[in-house]
């Protein structure tokens, strides 16, 4: 079982890395909001940009495949908890 | 009109800096030219480069910067064609200028976001190919520009972006004259736009040995002087209202010149050099389209941009234009305040052929501190000159053999 406490600090820092990309206050999302209708203005293009800007927030590279795959928040929560819980690969 | 230019980000900016002699040519600071021969630019000052909130905010930060100057010199085109009404409540600080529906867009882009296609290149080799941005290719792609604009005013109908090298403004211009004039629109945005300061710009050109060697900011590039030595880059958007004069006139607006002469062209005698055969017959061509004759021109805006050979054969075309004309009109090039903006060079020509027109004053060609004794018999501006100005040529050639010129008469 995952830590709850854990889950919902980094939702905060998601939240609020997200509103540093998108210049807005995005205060009004929950761990249920969609990423790809919850945030005004939202497209394509700034999702793909909005997920690199999270790679280099939290120092991660997510899978490619994965990219696409990101419904909700706690989606977004869920995959960089689990991704920074992997054992590291070798070089 | 709108412009963000070296020398500065208004109309008038640019007009007292042609007037004062000053010259917008600076040490470059985009990136360490201590590689390069050339180490100057004539840069535009990002800092005055800013936009009111307002649709696609969010996509104008990630786009190349000629998509950002042309909108800013749009913006600017719009506030001062189309005042808002005093009763009318919009803050100009808080939203874009608006325009009437039914516009359209023309815009001259030669080289596009080079700059963008370099740093993305750099960043995939260095990085990985997953690193690159999804806005690099809509932001570098040359019609962004217009696009751009078309979509931020909601202008919906056409917009035509035209690349034809350094006469793609010019170009751009007289294809929204030739709209207006068919009846196809009453008005539309026109210009041309061009950034592109960045190294493969310059080792491009350097290989082509177009560029000035001069380390002394403020000794070049030298336009008609004999000791010229090739361009300087520069930056520049310059985009205009262009409209049916009844349309203009019947809704009260300000009127600074009419465009009455255009003309297109090509053919060279090299892939890039200057044809004075063909500069001659486009300039005659738009002396045709205008209805007058070469004795009607009280002044060239030149394309000469400092290169030895291109400077010549332009003043070659001119002395056959003029040959039998019982006058011969002052010439003048800008590239010297400015260095060469490219696509927006033949806009740039036409800001300050309007404001001649206005002031009756030419401006002065810059640097031009021995004049070539080639050039003897033509009536060079070295200083601002007070005449009588009714009527302009502006000249503009590029690559691949393209030439364009306008004639503008006072409104």
């Amino acid at each position: 079982m995952h830590d709850e406490k854990r889950d919902q600090e980094l939702f905060e820092k998601i939240v609020g890395h997200i509103g540093e990309f998108v210049e807005a206050d995005v205060s009004h999302l929950a761990p249920d909001s969609h990423l790809a209708t919850s945030i005004e203005g939202m497209s394509s293009l700034k999702m793909v940009e909005l997920l690199l800007y999270m790679e280099d927030c939290f120092g991660l590279e997510f899978d490619g495949s994965v990219m696409d795959k990101f419904g909700t928040m706690r989606d977004l929560v869920t995959y960089i908890r689990d991704l920074q819980d992997a054992p590291q690969q070798p070089a | 009109m709108g412009v963000v230019c070296p020398l500065g980000p208004t109309v008038d900016d640019l007009w007292q800096g042609l007037v004062g002699g000053r010259s917008g040519i600076v040490p470059l600071t985009r990136f360490d030219p201590g590689r390069f021969r050339s180490r100057c630019a004539g840069q535009i000052d990002d800092a005055v480069v800013t936009f009111p909130p307002g649709p696609f905010q969010f996509e104008i930060k990630r786009m190349s910067a000629f998509v950002r100057y042309a909108l800013f010199a749009a913006d600017r085109a719009l506030e001062d064609s189309f005042p808002p009404a005093a009763e009318d409540d919009r803050n100009a600080e808080e939203e874009p200028p608006s325009c009437p529906p039914g516009g359209a867009v023309f815009l001259g882009v030669a080289m596009g976001g080079l700059p963008s296609i370099e740093a993305g290149v750099l960043k995939q080799e260095q990085q990985g190919v997953r690193r690159t941005s999804p806005f690099l290719i809509p932001s570098l792609i040359p019609n962004m520009a217009a696009s751009a604009i078309a979509l931020r005013h909601g202008i919906e109908e056409e917009q035509m972006t035209i690349a034809g090298a350094c006469a793609s403004g010019t170009q751009a211009l007289g294809q929204a004259m030739r709209a207006i004039r068919s009846g196809a629109r009453t008005w539309a945005l026109a210009g041309g736009v061009e950034a592109v300061t960045t190294p493969i710009t310059y080792s491009g050109f350097e290989a082509m040995r177009a560029l000035s060697g001069r380390d002394d900011p403020a000794s070049t590039p030298r336009p008609f002087d004999r000791e010229r030595d090739g361009m300087v880059v520069g930056e520049a958007a310059a985009v205009f209202v262009l409209e049916d004069r009844a349309h203009a006139e019947a809704r009260g607006a300000v009127v600074h010149g009419e465009l009455t002469g255009f003309a297109t062209n090509g053919g060279c005698d090299g892939i890039t050099a200057i044809s004075p055969r063909h500069v001659a017959r486009c300039m005659t061509g738009a002396l045709a389209d205008a209805a007058v004759g070469p004795d009607a021109i009280d002044c060239v805006f030149a394309h000469a941009s400092g290169m030895i050979q291109g400077d010549a054969a332009e003043l070659e075309a001119l002395r056959s234009v003029t040959a039998d004309a019982r006058r011969k009109p002052i010439v003048t090039s800008l590239k010297g305040h400015t260095g060469h903006t490219f696509a927006a060079s033949g806009p740039m020509n036409l800001v300050a052929a309007l404001m001649a027109l206005r002031h009756q004053t030419v401006p002065p060609t810059l640097k031009l501190e021995k004049p070539d004794p080639a050039f003897a018999d033509m009536d060079i501006a070295r200083e601002a000159r007070t005449t009588e100005v009714r009527r302009c040529l502006v000249n503009a050639s590029g690559f691949g053999g393209i030439n364009a010129g306008l004639v503008v008469s006072r409104a």
